[in-house]
């Protein structure tokens, strides 16, 4: 394959991981790492370069049309960034200590973790908000959104603050330790631990990926794990990707979209623990 | 460049004025060539001077390949970064450092 070939299939292989990405919250960092490497190739230090680089793309690009529809909540997105950032910050360093197996086989149980907790919650549209946080309250940390599915507004208040901002430390960190926008953690913190819309989940996750991301980007470009002829066409097609994806999320019954995500999150557990455990390669 | 298969990631610092010099035969690959050439003439490089002449080089073949879209000085620090991971990989086969050198 010719060199100009080659950045032509990233692209376009980049559209559809954006795409995916942005409809299920998960930045498309995480679906790339694997189909850059497997199928492309890459060396994983560059995949994973490419793929944080990607993941603000796509946060970009999905959370300023989610912005625009009141699904993203900007004010619970700031605050919970405080733990993301410093757990990407914390994640970066400790890189070079954790062996990356035994990362990827805790990041693998806590996915298969999630998705049993899906499975739970896979008939609720909407969370039953019994509990009210003192936190929560205190920081305003609510909001109210139009669910066209629904034909109604929605009102929503976040619950078990502290829980989630630790959730959010704990997804920054593995951000900074893979690579990846980790937004598979933002969302379980999100819709599982505070209790929040699916959609204003996905959509929030969507948002704060990139801050998180961002952060630790600065250190892969300061190990030069960032190839601009990899960075760049994975960038502008995830890019692309995710603004089609975004349409397409505002036309999904929550339902629905936790179908989708299911399979996705229960293919990265089991290639996450395989990987720890030595079966699937570095 | 694209897709490096044969680097290593985290190379052990080695000292900016370790000589260095070529041993092997000329390389078919396209990476190890970058560093042949850059050896070539000189019957031995300090480290840092390779290096530096090797990330030059793999910028520049980008900048032939994809013209002005590689030509972005934000990611310079890639292609010294890179050029360290191939010296590194190819010290002990094809490169030796130090003092035989």
């Amino acid at each position: 394959m010719s060199p100009l070939a080659f950045v032509a299939a990233l692209f376009a292989t980049s559209v559809a991981a954006g795409g995916a990405g942005a409809v299920l919250g998960l930045g498309g960092g995480i679906l790339l790492i694997p189909i850059l490497t497997l199928f492309f190739g890459v060396d994983l230090h560059y995949a994973m370069g490419a793929s944080i680089v990607s993941v603000i793309a796509t946060s970009s690009g999905a959370a300023a049309a989610y912005l625009r529809t009141s699904l993203s909540n900007v004010r619970i997105g700031l605050f919970l960034a405080l733990a993301t950032v410093s757990g990407a910050l914390l994640g970066a360093g400790l890189a070079g200590v954790v062996p990356i197996r035994v990362l990827q086989l805790l990041l693998g149980l806590a996915l298969a973790y999630s998705t049993v907790t899906t499975l739970r919650q896979l008939r609720v549209e909407l969370p039953e908000t019994t509990e009210t946080d003192p936190l929560a309250l205190r920081f305003g940390l609510e909001g109210t959104y139009y669910d066209a599915a629904l034909d109604r507004d929605v009102k929503y208040r976040a619950t078990r603050v502290a829980q989630g901002f630790s959730a959010m430390f704990g997804a920054g960190l593995l951000s900074g330790l893979l690579g990846i926008g980790s937004g598979a953690f933002k969302v379980l913190a999100l819709d599982y631990v505070m209790r929040l819309p699916m959609k204003v989940s996905t959509a929030t996750s969507n948002f704060m990926i990139g801050i998180t991301a961002a952060a630790s980007a600065a250190v892969y470009f300061g190990r030069g794990d960032i190839h601009p002829l990899i960075a760049a066409p994975v960038a502008l097609g995830v890019l692309l990707g995710a603004s089609v994806g975004t349409v397409l999320m505002g036309r999904l019954r929550n339902t629905t979209l936790r179908m989708l995500f299911l399979p996705v999150i229960l293919y990265l557990a089991v290639s996450m623990i395989a990987r720890g455990l030595g079966l699937g390669g570095s | 460049m694209l897709r490096p298969s044969s680097f290593v990631s985290n190379p052990a610092p080695i000292a900016a004025d370790t000589p260095v010099t070529w041993t092997g035969d000329p390389p078919a690959d396209e990476e190890a060539r970058v560093v042949w050439e850059a050896l070539a003439g000189a019957p031995a490089l300090r480290y840092a001077v390779l290096v530096e002449r090797v990330g030059e080089r793999l910028f520049r073949l980008d900048l032939e390949r994809f013209g002005v879209s590689a030509d972005v000085g934000f990611f310079r620090p890639f292609y010294d970064a890179h050029a360290r991971r191939i010296v590194a990989a190819l010290a002990g086969t094809r490169l030796s450092l130090g003092d035989r050198a």
